[in-house]
């Protein structure tokens, strides 16, 4: 009875479960299946897919971090710097990697500085990158280090600074926050100035940190070359005082200085200054208004006709000419600034004097082609070969295109357009014995491995022989102690140089301002000392109110700086005219054979057209 | 190769009478045979126990290598941040000392101290002789 119910049992059993090899076969077939797909997989993953998970992989534990290429440094002629670049941090974020934009922004805005609303707004979206802030200081970035907010980053670039603040901020310009130039040398030099980036190759762990012996390349950045310019920074700092407090003095609206040494043409300093209308203050301009700026010179540009007319043998220092004080030409009429009868002067006093109507006699002389040929030897009719960014391109016209007047108003400088570095190049032609040397602004690119490589300069041209250039010499040195331009002189140096003064073109063209009067541009351009002159400066004010005259307004400053000049390089005193000296423990006042009293801004009588 | 034999049990020596010894029925001896001398046995257990320590005396060697390694990473991390911190520091100084050596803080330091610039200038003129 058991054994029989025991039978039955185990037949309903095995009825139930079906017979065990079906089962077995089942279980081989379903685990078959699972081994193919993981075989398929596998072969997925190994051979079919193997690039793209590679790639997946690389780029989650790879990580490429561009190393900033250091931007080069501008360097004064002593090796100051000007301008240079440091590290910085800025900081970045990737939106995506960021759980709670508000609580992130709430924690950053007040330690990099933005408004918390903004950069909320910033932190949400859907990006993979955003810059926070940039260029932060260093206790800036450590707090932000010091926040561990996960999706912001800090990475070094590179930010300029500016050792000497606002110190010859119009030539050396600006870079931008990617130290990209913008303006000035800056942009004139960017391609030297910038470095080459580099570029290192890492892995890292899910935390970001590098993974000892994981994958590691590393491409070092290359730095920019230095660029060390001819200016001196002393100098520019005094420059720039001087003729802020001129244009203070005279209530111009601005004004432009420059300092050569003609010998080699080195610019020592280069200045701009302009009155702010708002405020009123007088305030470094944020551009190279020696280069940039064109204004009419006014009867600095006399020399050249006068130097081309001794040049020529059409005349000589002491060949008379009859002055009168007026002077037709075609419809125009001409007149000298002071009024005079018809006189008689030599050349010397022409020039001395500034006479308009005697320069323009002299310059019918010489000639409408000569002229220009001149006026072209001595600079004004090419660029300065600066290659300065926004530099005035020569304005100096045909003389085929001139019509009867045009010689006449060229002569006196009223319708030509120049800048002052023209000017300043032009009258070095007189200081280095008749040579037309090209001004220069760099002495040499530094390379990362220090090499110096000077910059190619253009050969120096003759313009006038020794024996003219010296006769103008003199001839200029006359406008100093007995003509127009007395008040720059210099105890104990000989100075030479010329006024110049010349109505302000206005910007609708004409010269008329809205008073229905003139404005002025004042000007005086010279060199010391004369017997061998190491410095040659140009002094331009706009539009001074006070007085008018290149004599008046420019002079002044031009003996300030042109002093200050000469003490920073050392030339000492070749004469004792003026100056105080110590003889035994006495102080004396040498004989004075040069009038420069005290400044005291009044009207000049001056005769400088 | 050598063969034993066994001698005449009923050869005497001299005029001594023996007594005859009683008969004894002897096993027959298996021939001898060469046999090969069995090769030691290899100490499985033994080979094995040091394939073991060796592999995972191997693994910790490895593991401390790499501990090392790790080590010597983190040295290095932390000496180039030394050196990047050390060359920001030293960037900040350059632009420190060109701040200071500019004119206008010369100017400003002298203004502070209460000098003025001169009014005129005296030539020491050296004596002629």
């Amino acid at each position: 009875m058991t054994r029989a119910r025991a039978f039955r049992g185990a037949a309903a059993t095995t009825r139930a479960d079906g017979p065990p090899r079906r089962r077995l076969v089942g279980l081989l077939v379903v685990l078959s299946l699972m081994f193919v797909g993981i075989i398929g997989r596998l072969v997925d993953l190994q051979v079919v897919s193997a690039d793209r998970f590679v790639e997946y992989g690389a780029s989650q534990r790879i990580r490429t971090e561009v190393l900033p290429g250091g931007r080069g440094s501008l360097l004064d002629r002593n090796g100051a710097e000007l301008v240079m670049s440091v590290p910085s941090q800025t900081v970045v974020a990737d939106p995506r990697m960021i759980e709670d934009a508000q609580a992130a922004a709430a924690t950053l805005a007040p330690i990099v500085g933005v408004d918390e609303v903004a950069l909320a707004e910033r932190l949400g979206r859907d990006s993979a990158f955003e810059y926070i802030a940039r260029q932060i200081d260093d206790a800036a970035a450590a707090d932000v280090r010091a926040a561990r907010i996960t999706g912001v980053f800090l990475q070094a670039e590179p930010s300029r600074s500016y050792p000497s603040g606002e110190t010859a901020a119009g030539v050396i310009g600006r870079a931008d926050v990617d130290g990209v130039g913008v303006s000035g040398l800056e942009r004139q030099f960017d391609d030297i100035l910038t470095g080459t980036p580099g570029e290192v190759l890492y892995e890292r762990s899910l935390n970001g940190v590098a993974i000892p012996v994981g994958q590691h390349q590393l491409e070092p950045a290359q730095p920019g070359e230095d660029v060390q310019l001819t200016l001196d920074r002393s100098l520019q700092y005094v420059v720039e005082e001087a003729l802020a407090d001129r244009v203070r003095e005279t209530g111009g609206q601005g004004g432009t200085a420059i300092v050569m040494v003609p010998g080699t043409g080195e610019v020592l300093a280069m200045a701009g200054v302009e009155t702010n209308a708002e405020t009123g203050e007088v305030e470094l301009a944020g551009y190279n208004s020696g280069l940039v700026d064109t204004f009419a010179p006014g009867s600095v540009i006399k020399m050249v006709t006068i130097g081309g007319s001794l040049e020529e043998g059409l005349t000589e220092p002491t060949t008379p000419v009859v002055v009168p004080y007026a002077l037709q030409v075609a419809d125009h009429t001409y007149q000298d600034s002071e009024l005079h009868g018809t006189e008689t002067w030599d050349v010397t006093r022409v020039l001395v004097d500034s006479s308009n109507v005697g320069a323009i006699q002299i310059g019918q002389g010489l000639g409408r082609e000569r002229v220009w040929t001149y006026l072209d030897s001595f600079g004004f009719g090419r660029s300065t070969g600066l290659d300065f960014p926004g530099e005035a391109a020569p304005a100096l016209s045909p003389w085929q295109d001139w019509y009867e007047t045009d010689l006449a108003s060229t002569v006196i400088g009223t319708t030509l357009s120049v800048n002052a570095m023209q000017v300043l190049a032009a009258y070095n032609v007189v200081a280095n014995d008749g040579v037309y040397v090209s001004p220069r602004l760099v002495d040499a690119r530094i390379g990362a491995d220090g090499e110096r490589r000077a910059p190619q300069v253009p050969e120096p041209h003759r313009v006038l022989s020794e024996a003219t250039s010296d006769e103008l010499a003199t001839m200029l040195t006359g406008v100093v102690t007995d003509g127009t331009g007395t008040r720059a002189s210099i105890p104990g140096y000989d100075v030479a140089g010329k006024t110049g003064t010349a109505w302000k073109a206005q910007a609708n063209g004409g010269f008329d301002n809205a008073r229905g009067t003139h404005d002025y541009m004042a000007t005086f351009v010279g060199f010391a000392p004369v017997e061998d002159p190491r410095v040659s400066v140009i002094v331009v004010i706009d539009q001074p109110r006070n007085v008018h005259s290149g004599g008046s307004a420019a002079a002044p400053a031009f003996a300030r700086i042109t002093e200050q000049a000469l003490r920073l390089l050392d030339v000492p005193p070749t004469g004792s005219d003026g100056l105080l000296v110590a003889e035994g423990g006495a102080r004396v006042r040498a004989a004075t054979t040069t009038g420069r009293g005290a400044d005291t801004a009044a009207p000049s009588g001056a005769a400088d057209g | 190769m050598s063969l034993l034999t066994v001698g005449d049990p009923r050869r005497t020596h001299g005029a001594t009478a023996l007594r005859p010894e009683p008969t004894r029925h002897v096993e027959p001896r298996p021939d001898l045979r060469i046999v090969t001398v069995p090769r030691r046995r290899l100490r499985v257990g033994l080979l094995s126990s040091i394939l073991i320590v060796t592999f995972f005396v191997g693994i910790f060697a490895l593991a401390a290598m790499h501990s090392l390694v790790v080590q010597a990473q983190f040295e290095l991390d932390r000496i180039d941040e030394q050196v990047a911190t050390r060359r920001n520091q030293i960037d900040a100084r350059r632009v420190e000392v060109a701040e200071l050596e500019s004119p206008a803080a010369i100017v400003e330091a002298a203004d502070d101290l209460g000098m003025v610039s001169p009014t005129d200038v005296v030539y020491l003129r050296p004596n002629e002789r």
